[in-house]
């Protein structure tokens, strides 16, 4: 009993660890733009699927992405034209230079075989700057809309992402490798050294975020330009800058979650969704705006998830998802809640 | 990219279809699969499948009429696969359609092509789609039954001497349509069932319920799940403890699944169709070369290692709606009759004997809507990351 | 009958035919658009009362499985069938309503987010009721009174009917009592305390009644499907569904029935177009997402309103005749009426207010003034009954001060600091929620229009209220579009629709420009003279002096003077107080 009680528990919160990186992204977002990012999720797609394309030494899809990405950028700044052509000059052949720079980029990492470490990082280099596109697209034009309404286009990304992800790389799972293949056993239970990276990545991601936020300027300063927008600017905040970075940080955040992950279950299309689901549901027990507490929220969310499915695994999704509702009454009369 | 490959193929289609002469009769297949939502692992390769067939007819010059398909998505959804149903019986004029990848999507639609009169080959696994066969006048399928592999299966844990079975599936149609099957030959074969646990296409961690299972002690396992989870729970398994066989359905028949599981699913156990074991056949096997033919075309074609169970089901399907089409019009019949000809479809479908297809050898009848039988369900075992065919047949 | 109403008629009749000319396959689509605008329009009315809900497609599936599966196993006729599950449906909506609705930000999402998988989990997972995942069919065909429903058309029709007849039923719902009232659900809690609405019972009936039409969509899905199984009613449906009441435009119902056909007509011409070019399946969802996106950056208001400023003007409801019944005021100046005793509040270390002793006699016009900071708006909401003290009592009219919604029903009405008033709701409906603790009707009279006498009235009152201070001229323009000054007023006008015997008034005067500041003391002038208590919180202390009879000030929690204007002016704590020190104000 106790062994399955211990077993039970180790294994819950290395599996709700694997949320951890999600719930992070969600909480920056939210706490830098006030923007739900429903298609967070998606971001751990296509970190996987890109890096499983570079570790089987093709060029990876994600490619295509970027590069549309870029040139519908410049398309949509076609009106400075005719106001300023130097400077639509020189923007558009930056957008020119950076998507020479990650082909060129990719070409050179395939052509020296980098390790799977090295190939992370390319990886990341490839999807990171996705976020700042998807800022720029949907949130960028109409930074004022209520929270409903980027909630439903955050719907509106993930559904365009993820039939893009099936378009691209089809519906069969891929397999990815670890960092290190094998594991260790905790008494009964293995852990396998993959999960351990993800435990370091996702503490060390999470007291960076929180004295980041906490205690340097820049994070005061994005932080800032969620409360006010307004004021923010009048302070001298860019705050268009700060939103993309926010959601280039997060998109980096959820990339490096998926390639931890995907050794451990492959990658595969649809993996985001339930992955963001899960990360939504661990960093709204801290109100989407407490990096610490997502974290306790992931782990509750992994501990209960591993209870239910070992004792009733038919009915797992029934007893999470009920449990979560008293859980979310005694938050609600504890800790401070930000307006909707 | 495969957009631009299918706009080749139209254009190709467009091309010969102007060549053929125009006073052919147009026979027109259509087809609702699940290219998006929860089942779209089954449904793009049944799409891919029928594409395929539709390519290799563009250069078949003897065919006594012009194939037109036309294929919808249904989004693994009940309401969209009725509504696309309709759109073919009506809009499209379609003689036969090929619906749906799933067991729910196919039983939504019976209502629809019973009340319209069009025969319809479904590519579900369930056998309530065409059981009782009295009600499902217009329904067949090609999929082999969840029944008919479980069966085999069983039997060789009986032959084992194996007293005791647990059941690790999906929790969705496909692993329920397991679920049922292997309780109804459970029973009949005298094995006792001691734990039934459930996971997630989408799952992260399938420890829980391995720890639960290897506790119950059961002298087999079952898994009916597809790669990745398949693979997955399997490993799980192990990594609790469990040392006793463990068998798969037919979906774990693909090479994701070893690519996957890599050492840790070494002898495991599949029930599959003979799509995958076919190399291992006698060469007086009629299935072999048959499969081989398919199996040379579609790998080439879609650059995949290895073909799955999935797209023979459509393949066999289409080829089998082509045979009776042949014979309609060879015996007089009006293609462009749309009422008649539906239903001389469904007669010569109905009256398919021997055929040897990709799934199987297939004999309709009256009273049996799927026509495999033994010769038809194989068991595969994994040897040195290999499938291949089990002596125990 | 208005332009508009003929318009709507029109159209309603144009939905009705439709079934009857278009093609089979395409009166299939419209049956489901049907079906989900009627969810839609219940969603939408959630969101007017400002809570998202990801779990209506939950509802959908308890109404559909509830009517299908007892019609099936018991051969009952599927009307009553159809009842039971709508009926079991709002009773489990109203329990867990109950127990979620107190969730505050995001919690109550993620609440709905939760139970909306949950219930849908349940379905898959309970295989021998439910048919588990592969779903259960023979499912029979609506029955009414004896005629089964199979023909398509006929059952379009049906949906349509109902779905239009629930348009109707919440537009009608906007304008009565309580459409005013879930109006300030949203954001103006402590508005709708302050005049009587009991804000949690009101967002358990909105929620109730979002479950029931959800639920009769799910009814009627299955009965016209014939099949039921989980995967309809999953989160995607729910999010599907939100989809339609965003895109839509979640401030009307109509905003329902243009999400609904807008995103299904999207949905199934994308389909149609792909499949000419050969491209279809997920080129579909790409595309469609993108469209999504690209709509909402357009209209983030969603289609409606971009609709309805092309449509004639809706015709206002009624306010003609006598209003609601004034008590008559007596002049008896000896009446206590409001009497705090020892009242003090701590939060946390700080005590805010300590030790304040103070009454409040009928016809009295009182002035609460101190330093920023002093705790008179803190005082303020203890005497409204919006905060709790934590020492001391609160009489009103020789009883306890009761809970906050009843207090205006005991006379007592109040102005905000910052002004609460539902911006895009007209003057006079703003100024008739005054009224609400002074009328009955609910939320089945108001959706059945059979509140049309009492509305009336009280519209009555709330132009009676607007010609006594002044602003008859404005009371059908939005509330949001009248400078600060008219806003303050307008304020009043509310407040004294409530008919009360004291009038709390939260710094009326802060941010007004002389001339509005000239009328405002005319008005209270006035208010005295008809013999109205009036409490009066002020910065301004010209306007303060020049109208009061008594002031009371307050200085770090505490009462440090209480006496006459002439008095309080001369007090040396006074003087320090606001200036810090013994030095002479200026004159």
């Amino acid at each position: 009993m106790i062994d399955t009680f211990l077993f039970l528990l180790v294994d819950g919160l290395t599996n709700g660890l694997v949320y951890a990186l999600l719930a992070l992204s969600l909480v920056l977002v939210f706490t830098v733009t006030r923007v739900v990012n429903i298609a967070q999720g998606e971001y751990v797609m296509l970190g996987a699927l890109t890096l499983a394309d570079l570790l089987q030494g093709r060029m990876p899809g994600t490619l295509y992405l970027l590069i549309g990405g870029l040139a519908l950028c410049a398309v949509l700044d076609v009106g400075r034209w005719r106001r300023d052509w130097r400077q639509a000059l020189l923007y558009t052949a930056g957008l020119a230079a950076t998507g020479a720079a990650a082909v060129a980029l990719t070409l050179a990492a395939l052509a020296l075989h980098l390790p799977v470490i090295g190939m992370m990082a390319v990886a990341l280099v490839l999807v990171a700057p996705l976020g700042v596109l998807i800022y720029r697209f949907t949130v960028h034009p109409i930074p004022n809309a209520t929270t409903i309404v980027f909630v439903i286009i955050s719907v509106g990304v993930s559904m365009s992402v993820q039939g893009l992800g099936l378009l691209i790389w089809g519906a069969s799972p891929y397999p990815v490798e670890p960092i290190a293949a094998g594991g260790v056993m905790m008494g009964p239970v293995f852990i396998p050294y993959q999960s351990f990276a993800i435990l370091i990545t996702a503490v060390l991601a999470m007291g960076g975020l929180y004295l980041f936020s906490e205690f340097t300027l820049l994070g005061k300063a994005l932080q800032a330009s969620a409360m006010n927008r307004l004021g923010a600017q009048f302070c001298g905040i860019p705050v268009n800058t700060t939103g993309a970075l926010a959601f280039l940080l997060a998109a980096a955040f959820s990339a490096v979650s998926g390639m931890l992950l995907a050794p451990l279950i492959t990658a595969n299309y649809e993996m985001g969704f339930m992955v963001g689901l899960k990360g939504f549901v661990g960093g709204a027990m801290g109100g989407l705006i407490d990096y610490p507490l997502s974290l306790v929220g992931v782990m509750i969310v992994g501990g209960l998830e591993s209870t239910s499915a070992y004792v009733a695994s038919a009915y797992r999704d029934v007893l999470v998802f009920s449990l979560l509702i008293p859980i979310l009454l005694w938050r609600n009369t504890r800790g401070r809640v930000e307006a909707r | 990219m495969r957009m631009l490959s299918v706009v080749c193929a139209a254009a190709t289609l467009l091309a010969s279809a102007a060549a053929v002469a125009a006073d052919k009769p147009e026979l027109r297949i259509g087809s609702v699969v699940a290219m998006t939502g929860p089942a779209s692992a089954l449904g793009l390769p049944e799409k891919n499948a029928l594409e395929l067939l539709q390519e290799q007819l563009a250069k078949d010059e003897d065919l006594p009429f012009t194939v037109k398909f036309i294929t919808y998505d249904d989004a693994s959804d009940p309401t969209k696969a009725v509504n696309n149903v309709r759109k073919l019986i009506t809009e499209d004029r379609a003689h036969v359609v090929i619906c749906c990848s799933t067991t729910p999507t196919s039983m939504a639609i019976l209502e629809t092509v019973t009340q319209a009169k069009v025969p319809n080959i479904s590519l579900a696994l369930g056998q309530s789609v065409i059981e009782p066969a009295k009600e499902r006048h217009w329904i067949f399928k090609t999929p082999s039954t969840d029944q008919l592999q479980v069966t085999g299966l069983v039997d060789d844990m009986v032959k084992r001497g194996i007293k005791k079975v647990a059941f690790l599936g999906l929790e969705d149609s496909f692993g329920e349509g397991g679920w049922i099957a292997l309780q109804s030959v459970a029973k009949e074969k005298g094995v006792e069932i001691v734990a039934s646990e459930r996971f997630s296409r989408t799952d992260t961690n399938f420890t829980p319920q391995a720890l639960k299972v290897r506790q119950s002690n059961p002298g087999a396992v079952y898994i009916h799940a597809i790669p990745p989870s398949s693979a997955l729970v399997h490993q799980a398994l192990k990594r609790v403890g469990y040392a006793g066989p463990i068998y798969h359905s037919g979906g774990s028949a693909n090479n994701a699944f070893i690519s996957i599981g890599k050492q840790d699913v070494e002898g495991a156990l599949l029930g599959t169709t003979p799509v995958l074991v076919y190399t291992d056949m006698p060469d007086s096997n009629p299935l072999k070369p048959v499969i081989s033919k398919f199996a040379a075309l579609y790998e080439k074609r879609f650059n995949v290692p290895k073909v799955d169970i999935f797209p023979g089901q459509s393949w066999d399907a289409g080829n089998i709606v082509l045979k009776a089409a042949a014979e309609v019009v060879k015996s007089g019949g009006k293609l462009d009759d749309l009422d008649a000809a539906r239903a001389a479809l469904r007669d010569k479908i109905e009256a398919t004997k021997e055929f040897v297809g990709v799934g199987g050898i297939f004999n309709y009848s009256p009273t049996d809507h799927l026509g495999l039988d033994h010769r038809s369900t194989f068991i595969s075992v994994v040897k040195n990351g290999e499938f291949r065919l089990y002596e125990s047949k | 009958m208005s332009n508009r109403a003929m318009l709507a008629l029109a159209v309603s009749a144009v939905l009705l035919i439709v079934p009857w000319l278009l093609p089979s396959f395409y009166v299939g689509i419209f049956a489901y658009a049907g079906i989900y605008a009627l969810v839609a329009i219940g969603l939408v009315l959630l969101l007017q009362a400002g809570q998202i809900s990801l779990g209506q497609g939950a509802f959908m599936g308890l109404g559909a499985y509830g009517s299908a599966l007892v019609a099936r196993a018991y051969g009952i006729d599927t009307l009553v069938t159809l009842i039971l599950s709508v009926s079991a449906t709002a009773l489990v909506a109203a329990l867990i309503g109950f127990i979620t609705l107190r969730l505050r930000g995001h919690y109550l999402p993620l609440a709905t987010l939760a139970y909306g998988i949950a219930l849908v989990s349940v379905f898959t997972a309970w295989h021998d009721v439910t048919g588990g995942a592969s779903g259960l069919d023979k499912i029979p065909p609506l029955r009414l009174f004896g005629f089964e429903l199979t023909d398509d058309r006929l059952y379009t029709q049906l949906i349509w009917i109902i779905t239009l007849l629930a348009v109707l039923g919440l537009a009608r719902l906007r304008t009565s009592r309580t459409g005013r009232a879930i109006a300030t659900l949203e954001a103006h809690d402590g508005l709708a305390q302050a005049f009587g609405v009991e804000t949690t019972a009101l967002r358990v009936k909105v929620f109730v009644f979002s479950a029931v039409l959800a639920a009769l969509g799910g009814a009627l899905y299955v009965h016209l499907l014939r099949f039921v199984s989980p995967s309809p009613f999953s989160l995607l449906t729910s999010f599907k569904l939100l989809i339609m009441a965003v895109v839509g435009g979640p401030m009307s119902a109509a905003g329902g029935v243009v999400g609904a056909l807008t995103l299904e007509s999207a949905q199934w011409g994308l389909q149609g177009i792909l499949a000419r070019w050969g491209l279809s399946g997920n080129l579909e969802v790409i595309v469609f997402g993108v469209i999504l996106v690209v709509m909402l950056l357009k209209w983030p208001h969603g289609l409606w309103p971009a609709v309805e400023k092309l449509l004639p003007q809706p015709t206002l409801r009624s306010r003609a005749g006598e209003g609601l019944p004034r008590t008559a005021l007596t002049a008896n100046r000896d009446e206590l009426l409001l009497r705090l005793q020892g009242i003090g509040i701590r939060f946390g270390g700080l005590q805010a207010l300590e030790g304040i002793d103070m009454e409040l006699k009928r016809g009295e016009f009182v002035g609460l003034i101190g330093p920023n900071g002093a705790g008179k708006t803190t005082l303020f909401s203890i005497i409204s009954g919006l905060q709790r003290q934590t020492a001391g009592r609160v009489t009103l009219f020789g009883e306890p001060l009761p809970a906050g919604h009843v207090i205006v029903r005991r006379g007592m009405a109040r102005t905000f600091q910052h002004v609460q008033l539902m911006p895009e709701l007209s003057v006079i409906e703003n100024v008739a929620l005054g009224a609400y603790s002074r009328t009955k009707a609910g939320f089945v009279r108001g959706l059945f229009a059979l509140d049309g006498e009492e509305n009336r009235r009280a519209l009555a009152s709330a132009r009676a209220a607007l010609e006594r201070v002044g602003l008859a001229a404005e009371a059908d323009l939005a509330a949001g579009s009248l400078p600060l000054g008219k806003q303050r007023i307008v304020e009043i006008a509310r407040a004294l629709v409530a008919d009360p015997q004291i009038l709390l008034l939260d710094e009326p005067a802060a941010g007004l420009r002389f001339s509005e500041k000239l009328t405002l003391v005319k008005i209270l002038r006035q208010l005295q003279a008809e013999h109205v208590t009036i409490l009066l919180v002020e910065h301004d202390m010209e306007l303060v002096m020049g109208c009061v009879e008594r002031l009371v000030v307050l200085d770090r929690g505490r009462i440090i003077a209480q006496g006459s204007p002439k008095d309080v002016q001369a007090d040396p704590a006074v003087i320090a107080a606001y200036l810090g020190g013994g030095r002479d104000k200026a004159a």
